[in-house]
This record gives structure tokens, C-alpha cells and sequence, in this order.
């Protein structure tokens, strides 16, 4: 589903990895760890291709980084769910709206959207919420609101950039609750954290980003 | 691409940034009111430069053995002369009467014969009211040999060509500019608007919009800003024109407005809103989601 065949990419001109290459099957749950600044959001939006490689290939699903066009990026796009550490919630639309408003973006019909909206709300146990301003919520619902955004087109795969690092433990922990429950209903998920605490406690495949370049590790113990 | 949702974005643009649609609208409006004033003031001196070159008028005088037939034929030789709106005979009898109507005595009481010759008035199409117009008709009038002067006011005409250059000059440099400001201003203000809605664009890329489906509530929204811009800058010429006080500015009397121009500056203002949003809009669709 998700292919990385080896890949150079840099940021303002300074080489970030090399050589990086790894799959990513339908259905997994892979965390992507790493120090500040090893790569993991650059890795993240070669996916979503905002970002192309140096040199190698990004494949996900039919599309390739070495030969999409520039017009067919929307519609990768809308095959992947992206949630940010930092929400980006629009401040001036409810939940339903700042839900509905990824479903409009694909061209979905009135009705289909209130029942997927309705559908992907109850998912992330925040129906009553729906009426609510992001500014009303807590970081951890509004994250959640994040959560039903990206899942409300069905994505193949879901990436989470550092989904719980504004949450507090009690929080952050419902939130990964919440990213393994969209994963055993089969939606990949490709995780970047380095918080190694919920890592141990919900052990998964694990890639890490380490001296430019990416390998699979084990935790020990 | 649900055209309803696309409205109801553009419209509900203005509600949700009520701030900066209003900077938005208040800027075309005052642009359009300083380019407004400026094409009136500018519209009504070349209306006028029209009017003193319509005035001009060419005196023709004939051998005065020429017989009517004569003079008819000569009449419709000059009517068909480019440039020439008007050719009125001026007989002999009638030059005696014009000369005792201003001079107040009957030339037959003076002379025994009358000494005028008969002559022919002409006036030409004001675009024609030019000395190189005027050196291009003269010698076709004197290609008759009846004629034997030709009379008009080339210091008039003269005056009026370099007037009107002046102010050609003045009015097309100081409209390039004042139209540059407007559109500088109002892009820049459009900019502005967009700048506050950067992270709805990045969040639409974000999920997926389509260029067209990114830009289109906006390039509305900066329509009918400039449309709504356009209609105020209206009301308020117009209210400005009423108040003004005709004793103070004994000018505005003279002003003439033209309906059309009314329907002018919401159609320029809508244009500007739409060419300053699409500028905008696609620096910021171009820039990085991260950016």
C-alpha cells in the first residue's frame, strides 16, 4: 500500500535521510520514532506529498512521487487521514462543520455527508460535541475532532505527526486508545512520536530514524 | 464540485471575516471614489475641450458675381468636404442686414451698392476642430475659384489644441497613477484577507480540495467585494455631487455624469476584486502545507 523505495530527501538544503526504504501493508500499526529533527514530519509529508525526494520513489497506492501530477495530489490526498500535534481545526466552524467541511471537499452528497459526519463522530464518542467551537473543547476532544476528520473518507492509511504530544498522560492515552481501535477496523496507521512510554505500553512494528537513515528496532524487555 | 457549497462558502466568507471584508470593501470603495472623481473631473474637461472645438466656425467668402446656381452647387461641394458638419449660406442681403443689426446703420445709406459679398458659415464635427484637421480642409475649400478668402480664429483654435494636450498629458499620467494606487491598494488589502484565511487553505489541501475547489469561494468573495465596493463608491458620488455646494465650487455646475459611468465602477470594482483575489489566492494555494 505504502511503498518508500530508496529515498533521499532534504529540507533547506541539508540532507535529512538517505536510502530509506520500507513498506507499509494495509491494516498495520507502525510507529515512526526518532529524535528532534531526524526526519519523521519530513517522512510524513513525502507521503502526503507535500515534500518530494532527492532522489528514490514514494509510492502510495496508484500513486507514485516520480510521476503524479501536480492536479492528482488532491485525490491521494483524500485516500489518506492526516492528524497534526498542532489540531489545525478551522476556529470558526463547529465540529460538525470542520468534520463535514473534508466530505464537502470531495464533491459528497448532503444526506451522505450528516450520516458519515454523524457516523465518524460517534466513532470518537463526541456526538454531543457536535454543535461545540474548537475553542469550547479541550485539546483532547479537539484532537479527537482531528481524528474524525481524517477518518471521515474512509483512508486507506492514517498519519498521525506526534497525535499526543500536546495531551496530557490521561489524555494522550485515551487518544492512542482511540488510533489502535481505527486500526483493529483495519485503517493502517504510521504514528511519528517519540514518546517511547506510550511505544512500550502499546507495543507495535517499530521504525526508527536514526543517523539519516531508517531502520526497524525491537524494544528490549 | 458542489456549486451550492461553493456559494455558501463565498457568502459566508464575508460573515465569518467581517473585519477584513469590511477593510476590504471600504479600500475598493475609497479607490473607486478617488478613480471616480478623477474620470468625472477628467470626462467633463475633454467634454468640454468637444464643445469649444464644435464652436469653431469658418468664413468662406465668394466672388460676388456669383449666381445662386452657382452658390448651390458650391454648398453641396463644401457639405461633402470630411470633417464639415454644417455649411449656411449667408447672401449678400442678409450680410447687409447683420452689419446695420451690429453696427446699427443701413450700408445702403452709406454706399449706393452693397459691398458684402455672399458667404458661406461652416462648422465642423468637434474631432475635426484641430489645426492639422483645419490644414487638411482649407485647401479643399479653396480649390473653388469663387472663393476668395477664408476667414477663421486660429488663435482659438490654437489655444484649444494646446490645452487640450496639457491636459490629455495630465489627466492619462495622473489617471495611470491613481489607477496603479487602486490596484495596488486593493490587491494588497485582498492579500491581506486571504493572508487571515491561510490555514483554511492549507487544511483544504490538507483534506484534499482541488485547486479550483480552493480558489473558486474566494474569487467570489473578492467579486462581489468589488462589487459591493463599487455600488457604495456610487452612493457616495452621488451624494457627494448632490451636496455639493454650487456657490462655493461654481465648477460642479457644468458637471456632467453620465449614467453609464454609474454602472462603470461596480463593473471596475468587481474586476478589481476579482483580478486582486486571484493574484492572491494562488501565492498562497502554491505554498507548502508546512509553510
Amino acid at each position: 500500500m505504502l511503498e518508500f523505495f530508496d529515498v533521499q530527501s532534504s529540507y533547506d538544503g541539508r540532507i535529512v535521510f538517505e536510502n530509506v526504504s520500507f513498506t507499509v501493508d494495509k491494516g498495520e500499526f507502525i510507529y515512526l520514532v526518532g529524535q528532534s529533527g531526524t526526519g519523521k514530519s519530513t517522512l510524513l509529508k513525502l507521503i502526503y506529498m507535500d515534500h518530494f525526494p532527492d532522489t528514490g520513489r514514494v509510492r502510495f497506492h496508484e500513486y507514485s512521487s516520480d510521476s503524479i501530477q501536480k492536479k492528482e495530489i488532491p485525490y491521494l490526498r483524500r485516500r489518506l487521514g492526516v492528524v497534526f500535534q498542532d489540531f489545525k481545526l478551522l476556529p470558526d466552524r463547529d465540529v460538525f462543520d470542520n468534520i463535514a467541511f473534508a466530505l464537502h471537499v470531495t464533491g459528497a452528497k448532503r444526506r451522505d455527508i450528516q450520516t458519515k459526519v454523524l457516523k465518524v463522530l460517534s466513532e470518537v464518542g463526541l456526538t454531543h460535541k457536535k454543535a461545540s467551537f474548537p475553542h469550547e473543547l479541550s485539546g483532547g476532544e479537539q484532537q479527537r475532532v482531528v481524528v474524525a476528520r481524517a477518518l471521515v473518507n474512509d483512508p486507506y492509511l492514517l498519519l498521525a505527526d506526534e497525535p499526543t504530544g500536546n495531551l496530557d498522560p490521561e489524555v494522550a492515552d485515551d487518544m492512542m486508545k482511540l488510533l489502535l481501535r481505527i486500526n483493529a477496523s483495519g485503517t493502517a496507521v504510521l504514528m511519528a512520536t517519540h514518546d517511547y512510554n506510550i511505544v512500550r505500553k502499546y507495543p507495535r512494528k517499530i521504525f526508527q530514524l536514526k543517523d539519516k537513515s531508517i531502520q526497524e528496532v525491537v524494544l528490549k524487555g | 464540485m458542489s456549486m451550492k457549497y461553493i456559494l455558501k462558502e463565498s457568502i459566508s466568507g464575508f460573515r465569518r471575516a467581517r473585519l477584513s471584508s469590511f477593510v476590504s470593501v471600504s479600500t475598493i470603495m475609497l479607490s473607486l471614489v478617488l478613480l471616480g472623481t478623477f474620470l468625472l473631473l477628467s470626462l467633463n474637461a475633454q467634454r468640454l475641450v468637444t464643445e469649444l472645438r464644435s464652436r469653431l466656425e469658418i468664413d468662406v467668402f465668394l466672388d460676388k458675381t456669383a449666381t445662386d446656381a452657382e452658390l448651390e452647387g458650391i454648398k453641396t461641394f463644401f457639405s461633402r468636404i470630411r470633417g464639415v458638419s454644417q455649411v449656411r449660406l449667408i447672401s449678400r442681403e442678409e450680410a447687409a442686414s447683420i452689419f446695420q443689426k451690429e453696427f446699427g446703420e443701413n450700408i445702403f445709406e452709406i454706399l449706393e451698392s452693397n459691398p458684402f459679398p455672399p458667404s458661406f458659415k461652416l462648422n465642423v464635427f468637434p474631432e475635426y476642430g484641430s489645426l492639422d484637421s483645419l490644414d487638411r480642409i482649407l485647401p479643399e475649400l479653396k480649390k473653388i475659384q469663387a472663393v476668395t478668402d477664408v476667414e477663421y480664429n486660429r488663435q482659438y483654435i490654437t489655444a484649444i489644441d494646446k490645452n487640450a494636450k496639457i491636459l490629455w498629458m495630465i489627466s492619462s499620467g495622473v489617471g495611470f497613477i491613481v489607477a496603479l494606487a487602486s490596484i495596488f491598494l486593493v490587491s494588497n488589502t485582498i492579500r491581506l484577507t486571504i493572508y487571515a484565511k491561510r490555514f483554511l487553505i492549507q487544511t483544504m489541501k490538507l483534506v484534499g480540495a482541488t485547486t479550483n475547489f480552493i480558489r473558486t469561494p474566494f474569487l467570489i468573495e473578492g467579486f462581489l467585494q468589488g462589487l459591493l465596493g463599487g455600488v457604495l463608491a456610487d452612493l457616495a458620488l452621488i451624494g457627494l455631487f448632490t451636496l455639493i455646494d454650487a456657490n462655493l465650487f461654481p465648477i460642479s455646475r457644468y458637471l456632467q455624469i453620465n449614467p453609464g459611468f454609474y454602472l462603470a465602477l461596480p463593473g471596475f470594482g468587481s474586476l478589481l476584486g476579482l483580478v486582486g483575489s486571484i493574484i492572491s489566492v494562488r501565492k498562497f494555494i502554491s505554498m507548502r502545507i508546512s509553510e
